[in-house]
């Protein structure tokens, strides 16, 4: 386990590192400069050289990248250059309101996909597992944002019951508001998509169990079907459905990148949106490797916890290191 | 797209090489031995390797289209083939006839639906059915075209790897996963937005940003099927790169990759209408399902339908490119039919 942790660890910052040359790369490799964010349509040319030093887009791309990672190396994204703000200090503004969305959205999802996963799995001949798995269909075919708009139109203007968007002036000092505020984008985030997901994940991986030799021999020694299912069944579907909410929870960020838009959130999506609309290359670059992190950090949480979960991986794994 | 991809963090682990490989690629064929680890990695449903302790991550996006197939296995194709035929012949009719013309102005503001118009009209008082059914053509332009995109471009590179040295087939699997690290969306957004805003830009970047999968996938295939003793054959019988890549390869790996197209179809539909929804996708005058649900938005409350249609003509979509994959795979497997 200590060996895996240590390869583990090593494939992850490998993955940071090469995300960190990816997001630097994918941007200067497109055309477009940078300085055109500072720059009018009719400007000059000593305007257009003058905003291209401000903002160092003509020095060679060997030094830009020594600086890119330098500052990487103190924490420091850089300044955005439409408004001058460091966008390390505005991501982690910004992280109030996208992290508290996209952990309720998750948890919500993890929750319903266990419970409707596990329902349509027991009862797969029955209409209401046949109509669940058809549900989960529609469900990942669904644009998030669609969903975002039904609710709007339902809950918030037809019945009133919630705010249709924005964010408190007060943020988390009135946690009664943000709470109502993020209502109903965590509601989209997990119907948009989510929940379905997970649920076929659930479903497939407790059939799986369901059709096995063990739990039949349980069941032949007189356990009863929920009780083998506890005992031997759980965490046998855990090991795969945890990987799939590993990745799950990582893509989230994509989900809130959306829903901030149609609920005007001012989170890290709508953050990202505004620096693409603006050309604004710090802020893209900064919130890009942010979105990225996560995605690869919660992979590496998954990855550990599923080893905790199952003993044969890690055994697997030591056999395969010798 | 998922369900054939499956984990990533599972395949990761799997995928390093066995020692049994010898480094030159001409003669690393070392038979089923050297093929196991790709197997593990395989988001194929037919297992081809016994229940290993780290199969279980992989097992449940490959049972999955096997358990539904006893209960639909032809309704799925047709219910599939029925949806996406449906959004095709609207935009093919969109080519020749719409209802009103795009820029006429000449019906009531927000009007409900009607016998003049169908899915009434938006707050200029242009035809909302006219509108879904230019948006349609659009959304099946940048859906066809991404996933030929990434087609081509992800298996062109995945059967490269497959061939390559070792070494390079490390570095390219290292590559597609930290692509893979990137939501679609996402990749799709930033190399759009660099390119200035057209429908050739979205269709590109949304190529471009799917083709990792296909290229982990083409990869995977590929080496797979290079590992069996007819290609060992082929190679020893003097048959060049080329003619064992189209003659052996290829034929042996197409019907995943046509699944997958379909599945890759239906991720870009719904990738450009979410550009377009963010203001990011294919620029006005021409209409786009994800920006008519944006502009619906403000008057939700007083014109539904105008906000509903053009979200439910999406669902036709991805749910028929969803389900006509599942049914190609049924067709084109006989193992997963016969665990069924």
């Amino acid at each position: 386990m200590a060996a895996y942790l240590v390869r583990r660890s090593a494939l992850l910052l490998a993955s940071l590192a090469a995300s960190a040359l990816l997001v630097f790369w994918l941007l200067r490799i497109l055309p477009g400069d940078p300085a055109n964010a500072l720059l009018s349509q009719d400007a000059t040319a000593e305007q257009v050289a003058a905003a291209r030093a401000k903002v160092g887009s003509d020095l060679p791309w060997g030094v830009q990248l020594e600086r890119w990672l330098a500052g990487l190396g103190r924490l420091d994204l850089g300044r955005s250059l439409a408004s001058g703000q460091s966008v390390a200090a505005e991501i982690a503004q910004r992280l109030t309101v996208t992290l508290p969305l996209i952990v309720a959205a998750f948890l919500l999802s993890a929750l319903l996909a266990v419970g409707l996963g596990c329902l349509a799995a027991f009862k797969a001949d029955r209409w209401y597992g046949v109509g669940l798995s058809g549900l989960s269909q529609i469900g990942v075919a669904v644009p998030v944002f669609w969903v975002g708009l039904i609710l709007v139109w339902l809950v918030a203007l037809g019945l009133n019951w919630l705010p249709s968007g924005g964010f408190p002036g007060a943020g988390w000092g009135r946690p009664d508001l943000v709470a109502a505020h993020l209502a109903l984008p965590t509601a989209t985030i997990a119907l948009g998509g989510q929940v379905a997901y997970l649920t076929r994940y659930v479903r497939a991986a407790a059939l799986d169990v369901l059709g096995s030799d063990y739990l039949r021999t349980a069941r032949s020694l007189g356990a009863s079907l929920p009780a083998a299912f506890l005992r031997h069944g759980l965490r046998n579907a855990a090991v795969p459905v945890v990987s799939v909410l590993g990745v799950e929870l990582g893509t989230t960020i994509m989900g809130a990148v959306v829903v901030e838009s149609v609920f005007s959130l001012p989170g890290v999506g709508a953050l990202l949106v505004q620096g693409i609309e603006k050309h604004d290359y710090p802020v893209v670059q900064g919130t890009l490797l942010i979105v990225t992190g996560w995605v690869l950090l919660v992979g590496f949480a998954a990855d550990i916890a599923q080893r905790l979960i199952d003993p044969r991986l890690r055994q697997h794994h030591s056999q395969e290191a010798s | 797209m998922t369900a054939l991809t499956g984990p990533t963090t599972a395949g990761r682990e799997a995928d390093r090489r066995p020692p049994a490989t010898t480094t030159d690629p001409t003669y690393a064929t070392s038979g089923p031995a050297a093929d196991r680890p790709t197997a593990l990695d395989s988001p194929a449903p037919d297992a081809l390797q016994p229940a290993s302790p780290s199969s279980p991550a992989a097992a449940p996006a490959d049972d999955r289209p096997a358990r539904a197939g006893r209960a639909r296995r032809r309704p799925t194709l047709v219910v599939g083939a029925v949806l996406v035929g449906l959004g095709l012949l609207v935009a093919v009719v969109s080519l020749f006839w719409t209802p009103y013309n795009l820029t006429d102005t000449a019906g009531g503001r927000l009007e409900a639906p009607s016998l003049d118009h169908w899915l009434g009209t938006d707050k200029l008082g242009r035809d909302t059915a006219s509108f879904v059914m230019v948006g349609t053509r659009i959304a099946l332009q940048v859906g066809l075209g991404a996933a030929g995109i990434a087609a081509l471009a992800g298996t062109a590179v995945g059967l490269a790897a497959a061939w390559a040295k070792p070494w390079l087939d490390d570095a390219a699997a290292s590559v597609f996963d930290v692509m893979l690290a990137f939501p679609t969306l996402l990749l799709a957004m930033v190399i759009g937005a660099a390119q200035g805003r057209s429908t050739a830009t979205v269709i590109i970047a949304i190529g471009l940003a799917q083709s990792a999968y296909v290229a982990r996938l083409s990869r995977i295939l590929a080496r797979r099927v290079r590992g069996q003793a007819f290609v060992t054959a082929a190679i020893v019988s003097g048959s060049s790169l080329w003619a064992i890549t189209f003659r052996h390869l290829l034929p042996n790996m197409w019907t995943m990759l046509v699944v997958n197209f379909a599945l890759s179809f239906g991720v870009g539909v719904l990738a450009e209408a979410t550009l377009s929804y963010l203001g990011l996708g294919v620029p006005p005058p021409n209409a786009s399902l994800g920006r008519l649900m944006k502009e619906a938005q403000q008057t939700v409350l007083t014109a539904p339908v105008e906000a509903i249609a053009p979200g439910v003509m999406v669902l036709v979509l991805v749910i028929g490119a969803n389900y006509l994959a599942d049914g190609l795979r049924e067709l084109a497997d006989p193992v997963a039919r016969g665990r069924a």
